[in-house]
This record gives C-alpha cells, structure tokens and sequence, in this order.
C-alpha cells in the first residue's frame, strides 16, 4: 500500500472540440505465468503483478475506469478521446495495481 | 494432538479470512467499477464473455479494431478499438488464444468518445475481438487477426 514516484507520463491535447489524453505508466508487469513444455498450457508460477484499474478524470469528475490484466503490456499505454476539455482543464490519471500500490497526475490540458 | 488445539488454530485462520473480506469491502471505491476477477480467471473465451457482459449475443459490425497485421514482439501490440456508435458505455477487448481471453475493459463515462487505444500482450498468432456495449445492454463485435512472431504471455 504504498504510492509509487514519478510512474506516469500524460499529455492532454484538445482541438477541434475533442481533447485527446494519452498516459503511460512506468511498470513492470508480471504475469507469473510459465508454460509447461509437456502440457503446453499456461502455469502460475510466480506472485502476478499487474495493474488492476486505471481511472481518469476530467475536472475532478471520473470520465474513464479501465480494468486492466495481466495482459496489458510492460509500461501500460492508454489513449482516449474526450469531447470538450479546454486550455487549462486539469486531467488527472491515478492507477492502482494488484498488490495495494498506486500513484497518480494531475495536469492541465494544453490547447 | 489436542484436538482443541487444531479447533482454535482453524477457527483463527478463517477468521482472518474474514477479516480481509470485510475490510476490502470497506475500502473507498475509486474506480467506477469494481474488477471482475471471475471474468479475468476464465479460460474459456465464451465464458469470459459471458461473465464480463453479461450475455453471449453479439452483433458483428459496428467496431473497428485497428493494429498491425503481423506483431513481432507479442509482449507489447499496439492496439486501439473505435466505435462509431453514439451510447458506448463500455468496449472490452477478449484475445481468444491467451491464457485468459478477457485482456481489459474500458468503461466511458459521460463525454468520452468510443474509442481507446493501448498495448497489449499475445501468446501467438489469433483473432482479437473488441465488443462494445451499448447503454441499452446490447453487445457490438469487431474482430482483427494479428500474427505473431515472439509470444508474449510468459514471465
């Protein structure tokens, strides 16, 4: 239960209307899972680690949640699309993983 | 062995149990919905489904995946899901041939437009389905088949 540092990259952009938001999360994911060479199916041998939900918010009003696995890649990426949003707007992102820890970014939207 | 002792020893543990329980239940929810672990555990892509939406019938059409047709490290695929319907409230992505076929779920709130894009892992070489629902339950499907060099699932 711990907050991570420094784990997430953002830029918010608006044009047009629409303001894109892009984030991306330093993390190392671990699947925990090795494949059996006899069976060749999937076993867990390892604690996983993962992110488990990623939420956005526009304006301290949550418009996003994502439920992510351990399928996502290493250093999760997630872009998404808002209508509205102007210059100044904050965007935060907070994320939160498997084993309690978590961090989040609050930042400004640039026209 | 006194069998008292085996009593106390099981009756603490499972109230420990219960007290994990209790207390996840009483943490603050941030997220606007809470993380279907059973859907996340299947193995079996119709169950994944089912357990994540809530029904099996989906209608092809309507949602667009876009990513590259061949992936030469499938531990980081780029992939992102439109939908060119107006009440998306929720697009998830299910990639049949993993270990666990539901990969993530996006849910939109008010304003958000019915797209995402993100990066994910592949064992091998399969069709990707993203489904998106509608605020009026019904399910939406679109499909991508991506190659893969380099599985990406194990570690």
């Amino acid at each position: 239960m711990a907050r991570k540092k420094d784990t997430i990259r953002m830029r918010a952009r608006t044009s047009g209307g629409v303001t894109e938001i892009l984030a991306l999360i330093h993390y190392k994911i671990v699947p925990g899972l090795v494949r059996n060479k006899k069976t060749k199916q999937f076993e867990l041998k390892k604690p996983q680690h993962f992110v488990k939900t990623v939420t956005v918010s526009l304006n301290d009003k949550a418009v996003f949640t994502g439920n992510l696995s351990i399928g996502s890649s290493d250093d999760p990426f997630l872009g998404l699309k808002v209508k509205g949003g102007k210059d100044g707007d904050m965007v935060k992102v907070h994320w939160e993983d498997n084993q309690g820890d978590w961090d989040e970014l609050s930042q400004p939207i640039k026209a | 062995m006194d069998p008292r002792r085996r009593y106390l020893l099981k009756g603490a543990a499972s109230l420990g149990t219960l007290g994990l329980a209790l207390g996840a239940g009483l943490l603050p929810e941030t997220a606007l919905a809470e993380w279907p672990a059973e859907a996340f555990s299947a193995h079996d892509q119709k169950d994944a489904i089912k357990l994540a939406e809530g029904g099996e019938a989906i209608e092809m059409g309507h949602v667009t995946i876009t990513a590259p047709d061949i992936a030469e490290n499938g531990a980081v695929v780029p992939v992102s899901i439109e939908s060119d319907l107006p009440n998306v409230v929720k697009i998830s992505l299910f990639a049949e041939k993993n270990p666990f076929p539901l990969n993530s779920e996006f849910e939109f709130g008010e304003g958000v437009l019915a797209y995402v894009s993100t990066r994910i892992r592949l064992a091998e070489t399969q069709e990707v389905m993203g489904v998106a629902k509608t605020a009026d339950g019904k399910l939406y499907g679109g499909k991508a088949l991506i190659k893969v060099t380099i599985g990406g699932c194990g570690g």
